[in-house]
């Protein structure tokens, strides 16, 4: 299954955002998805492995597939081959 | 067959949900089509200067505006809005994804978007190293050498707030003139870890993976210097995106769109409201007067096309 980490900050502004987006898309295809705090002990691992220096950062299987708040269409693409819960 | 709306409002921020508080009111469908809820007020915590607002956050507010804006039947789709149309009487808005929505009316209140400075290598280290949001990444600078670019209220509030975060701040302006409040400039002068750089400008950004140093430029002299940076803060303002709708409106000469004291631009049914027309001032409390008054003309417009009774210009 697709696996999606999206990094945050709690005073991000954008990060609402960009997590809204994926719990929409996570209502319409079946994949993992956690909301990891960047200043969290388990967002800082992240932190340093993938050289975080934005949020929202979005991670898909195991690389960074955004920075910033992804474009709707183009978020959905990057889940989309996981099997659709509804048609 | 599509559904089309009575108003169809682009943008997120203050000027567009005002706008939808009122076409909402009036009982026109409304659909907002936005990047964001917000705009530049997700950038705020200190929105110190809304009348009847004392809690300062800018997310927040704009969150109330969300509320009232759904509260009065507002429908809101995420997306870029790329192409607008008036292939017959409606307007129809394409957006970046391909999707398209019609509207008897369109306001266009989807504001300014941050001035990058078209330096080498800027594309590639945005993210990596290069920031428009302070509050979203100073964080992430902890103990580092960072740059601010800019000279306004932005640059320095960006500033104020890495004082907490950086070992370093090394504030670059093309000038020795400050636009910020000097209530903010001095504050920010006093910090025993920030320093000025003036008549200065930044030609490239280098780095293998990420932002690793930069190269700047003396306005006087011509001189170059290299020298190694965590990160870079980019708060040098704000430009309007008017490409798109060009066809339709017409702009000053800095490409916002011109608009009469009702938000009217040069294309009957098409209105604009807040930071992309050419009003004099850019704060939240002015968008949210133009998004109503852009909000009551479309009632208006759609009133007298179809032969209803209008909202009344001025008291008797």
């Amino acid at each position: 299954m697709i696996k999606v980490e999206l990094i945050y900050t709690k005073v991000c502004p954008h990060c609402p955002h960009a997590k809204e987006i994926f719990r929409e898309l996570r209502k319409k295809y079946k994949f993992d998805y956690k909301e990891i705090d960047a200043l969290s002990k388990e967002g800082q691992k992240l932190v340093q492995k993938f050289m975080i220096m934005s949020v929202p950062t979005i991670i898909i299987d195991g690389k960074v597939a955004f920075i910033g708040v992804p474009l709707k269409d183009k978020a959905e693409a990057a889940v989309k081959p996981a099997v659709a819960i509804k048609s | 067959m599509k559904k089309i709306y009575d108003a169809l409002i682009v943008g997120g921020g203050a000027a567009a949900m005002t706008a939808a508080i009122f076409t909402g009111r009036k009982k026109l469908s409304t659909l907002l089509l936005t990047i964001d809820i917000g705009g530049q007020n997700l950038l705020t915590e200190q929105e110190e200067n809304y009348p009847g607002y004392l809690e300062k956050s800018g997310p927040n507010l704009m969150q109330n505006f969300k509320k009232q804006a759904e509260q009065f039947g507002a429908k809101i789709i995420f997306g870029k809005a790329s192409r607008i149309e008036k292939p017959d009487g409606n307007f129809k808005i394409t957006l970046s994804n391909g999707e398209e929505y019609v509207g008897k009316s369109v306001i266009l209140a989807y504001g300014k978007v941050p001035r990058t400075l078209g330096a080498i290598g800027e594309d590639k280290f945005i993210g990596r190293g290069i920031s428009t949001c302070a509050n979203c990444d100073a964080p992430f600078f902890k103990n580092k050498t960072v740059v601010v670019v800019g000279a306004g209220n932005s640059a320095f509030e960006a500033a104020e707030l890495l004082i907490k975060f950086a070992k370093k701040i090394y504030l670059i302006h093309r000038s020795e003139k400050f636009r910020a409040d000097p209530i903010t400039v001095d504050k920010v002068k006093k910090a025993k870890n920030v320093e000025l750089i003036l008549n200065t400008v930044v030609k490239e950004f280098k780095g293998k993976n990420k932002l690793e140093s930069i190269i700047i430029q003396n306005t006087n002299t011509n001189e170059t210097k290299e020298f190694k940076i965590d990160g870079v803060f980019l708060e040098i303002g704000y430009i309007v995106d008017t490409k798109w709708v060009e066809h339709l409106v017409k702009v000053n000469e800095i490409k916002e769109i011109v608009v009469n004291k009702l938000t009217e631009t040069s294309t009957p049914g098409l209105f604009a409201a807040g930071d992309v027309t050419d009003s004099a001032y850019k704060q939240t409390i002015t968008a949210a007067a133009e998004g109503a008054t852009a909000g009551l003309t479309a009632y208006n417009y759609l009133a007298k096309k179809e032969g209803k009774t209008a909202t009344r210009v001025d008291w008797d």
